[in-house]
């Protein structure tokens, strides 16, 4: 689902060196790098900024925290991680959060940048990726820097290599999950001790944090309307019957959770219907077949879901209209919500690992 | 109407009418900043969580497009702007509205145009204009920015009452953010680390805090939308004399600052005050990149004015306007302290929203 976004990602970032060695980013670089020698590109740039940065981290581990970087990825040999240009004062903390041991601060993004890529031997055909990361003004600067260069768009050679999860990125991911569910718990908890729906969010939001989440996006109810929002005060408002949305990021994966405190017909046709897109969702089946095996017309206006990695939206959506297939290990996040007159009606989740034979549940 | 949305829309006409524009076209991606423009929530009161835009005519109506649909009733609830149109394909919406009220062949002025707009809408690019405009901030705007600060020093308050060795940076984090959520804060830009000598500033890691660390933050809380800054430094456990004199340097440094601005000086004239008790210390080395940043910065809603308190910044200091005046920076052994304060500019000088001035406090361990 859509949610608010912080001016800046303020939870626990740090590169968890266990759950992801060099050797998972080597790995990764090498078969990017593959994939760029069969597109004859000579090099990629890939830009990313603090909340979309799924390329980006991907090669680099690197979690921009403010402002934008960028990785420099020759056709062969060490990438190259970019992390703004003047000053550099953050160059001490990246160099303790990414496995990429070349970390820069350009002191231009003319001359030095295409001295970077002269330096790294890379010429001719170059993939860029996420340049709209960094807002439309810097990206003109950019592709002006690469005047000469045959520029091509990465995106989709990315997006191809990440589609589907690798092993210790699906841990990460039932890492985030398993923090959406503290939230949730917390949430049920102040629920129960009658506290009001904004109050019961924030304790939720504490909980994530303090076991570690890097980003916690939470909607809940919280007037008359019924509907789900952020919360941006607090107010005595509380109903029998919470509908809440938690996401939240750990080590830059997502995953998320629908809550319901509450039962009742609703809550039971949005399950039934989440469980009927985690069996339709199977290795080659579309988005759209999962779409339309819900059934549930008047939750279409939420969104029945997308992927999940080092994104919170990402491709495909589970839509009518998005005909993508599915490949095994790519992780979805399933979502039913209806709505109630004059109540919060029932939002019901799975996040679930596509086989060949359906979607796994992963939390 | 809120009255000071029929101030600001007057304003923002006037703006239209100096540039001869029929239609303004107000544009958000959904994400926000703490220290740049943020021109639908100025005109509208309202925060979108994805693209939004005001269309605000030379006469009538102002129409607010939000996305996705079901936004529509936090549109209504928390806007100023009565007519909403919503949709979940968000350049449908916009065209929709464009078609409806008949503003296709508008002469157009667009605010946050690079942030996403299509560039198929045309138009002058106003965001200079409106930088200028609401440089000197306005009522609710400097309402906002007291609640904000007062949020932020109880976060901090916070943050010293809690402390303790074998906490995780994280987890003092998840604290004070859970405090100025909890006092209404509605974002935070939140910077904390903990150090026996830091290089630089930083978010919270890992770490696991110990007797003698060196804790730094910027504790940046939004009321309303509008962000305000403190920048701390305090030490678990006692204060070594090194650690008090060089506190004090950058004490000294900001008050100086603080002397120095007042309506008709430039920014480059407050930086150098404050890089005199440095530099006169032999540390000029250190007060310049990647020893520290700026001296400072505007926190915006409707502008960032004045702008980043760096040397070459020309800008000239109004009454009215506000930033945070933060001479942080590194210095040998001591490493990386924070000091900061927001301040308005009045004919006296500047003017410290907060109630009690950066000191380098001990906590005991």
């Amino acid at each position: 689902m859509q949610t608010m976004s912080s001016v800046l990602l303020h939870g626990r970032a740090s590169w968890d060196r266990n759950l992801f060695p060099p050797d998972e980013f080597e790995e990764r670089v090498a078969q990017v790098q593959a994939a760029m020698a069969r597109e004859d590109l000579g090099g990629l740039l890939v830009a990313g900024n603090f909340l979309e940065y799924g390329n980006l981290a991907y090669l680099t581990g690197y979690l921009p925290w403010a402002g934008w970087s960028a990785a420099v990825v020759p056709a062969e040999g060490d990438i190259t991680l970019v992390t703004g240009v003047g000053g550099g004062r953050e160059l001490p903390v990246a160099r303790t959060r990414t496995w990429v041991p070349d970390v820069r601060n350009l002191k231009n993004l003319n001359d030095a940048l295409r001295d970077l890529l002269a330096d790294r031997g890379i010429s001719g055909r170059v993939g860029l990726a996420s340049l709209g990361t960094l807002g439309s003004r810097l990206e003109q600067r950019i592709r002006a820097g690469l005047e000469g260069f045959a520029c091509v768009d990465a995106g989709p050679l990315l997006a191809r290599q990440r589609a589907a999860l690798r092993s210790r990125e699906l841990s990460a991911v039932r890492e985030a999950a398993s923090i959406a569910q503290r939230a949730a718990e917390a949430l049920g908890l102040a629920h129960q001790k009658k506290r009001p729906n904004t109050a019961a969010a924030i304790d939720a939001d504490y909980v994530a944090r303090r076991d570690g989440a890097l980003d916690v996006r939470i909607l809940v109810n919280q007037d008359a309307s019924g509907e789900l929002q952020p919360v941006e005060d607090q107010s005595d408002f509380r109903s029998d019957t919470m509908v809440a949305y938690i996401a939240v990021n750990a080590m830059g994966y997502w995953a998320d959770l629908g809550v319901t405190l509450g039962t009742g017909p609703l809550l039971d046709r949005a399950r039934a219907a989440v469980e009927v897109m985690v069996r339709a969702a199977r290795a080659g089946a579309r988005a759209s077949d999962v779409a339309a095996a819900a059934s549930v017309p008047e939750a279409k206006r939420w969104g029945l879901g997308a992927a999940l990695g080092l994104g919170l939206n990402l491709p495909p959506a589970i839509a009518a209209d998005d005909h993508t297939d599915l490949v095994s290990d790519m992780v979805l996040s399933l979502r039913v919500r209806l709505p109630e007159a004059g109540g919060p009606g029932a939002l019901a989740t799975e996040l679930v690992r596509v086989t060949p034979t359906g979607g796994v549940a992963l939390a | 109407m809120s009255d000071i949305f029929s101030i600001r829309t007057g304003e923002a006409r006037r703006m239209m009418a100096r540039a001869g524009v029929d239609l303004l076209v107000a544009y958000s991606n959904g994400q926000h900043s703490m220290g740049t423009l943020d021109a639908v929530r100025w005109l509208s009161g309202f925060k979108p969580m994805s693209e939004a835009a005001v269309l605000l005519p030379k006469d009538g109506e102002a129409v607010l497009v939000v996305s996705p649909a079901w936004d529509e009733a936090r549109a209504i609830k928390r806007g100023w702007v009565e007519e909403v149109v919503a949709g979940n394909d968000f350049a449908a919406a916009f065209e929709g509205a464009i078609s409806k009220y008949g503003w296709g062949s508008a002469k157009k002025g667009l605010l946050g145009a690079s942030r996403g707009l299509d560039p198929a809408v045309a138009g002058i690019d106003l965001d200079a204009q409106l930088e200028r405009l609401a440089a000197v901030r306005d009522e609710l705007e400097l309402e906002l920015m007291q609640q904000a600060t007062d949020i932020a020093e109880k976060g901090y308050q916070h943050m010293l009452e809690v402390l303790r060795p074998g906490m995780r940076e994280y987890e003092l984090c998840a604290e004070i953010e859970h405090c100025v959520r909890s006092l209404g804060a509605d974002d935070d830009f939140l910077l904390m680390a903990a150090s026996r000598c830091h290089p630089s500033v930083r978010g919270a890691g890992d770490r696991v805090i110990d007797v003698g660390d060196v804790i730094i933050g910027e504790i940046s809380p939004s009321a309303g939308g509008q962000f305000t800054q403190i920048c701390r430094t305090a030490v678990l456990g006692p204060v070594s004399d090194l650690q008090r004199e060089h506190h004090k340097l950058l004490a000294d440094s900001m008050a100086a600052g603080m002397k120095a601005g007042r309506p008709g000086v430039k920014i480059s004239e407050v930086v150098e005050a404050m890089n005199e008790g440095p530099i006169k210390a032999g540390y000029e080395k250190y007060c310049h990149p990647p020893y520290m940043r700026v001296r400072g910065h505007g926190l915006g809603l409707g502008s960032s004015m004045p702008g980043d308190l760096g040397p070459e910044n020309q800008t000239v200091l109004e009454a009215g306007m506000t930033f945070v005046i933060h001479p942080n920076q590194f210095l040998p052994q001591t490493g990386y302290f924070m000091v900061g304060e927001p301040v308005v500019v009045t004919d006296e000088g500047l003017k410290p929203f907060t109630k009690r001035i950066a000191t380098l406090d001990s906590v005991p361990a």
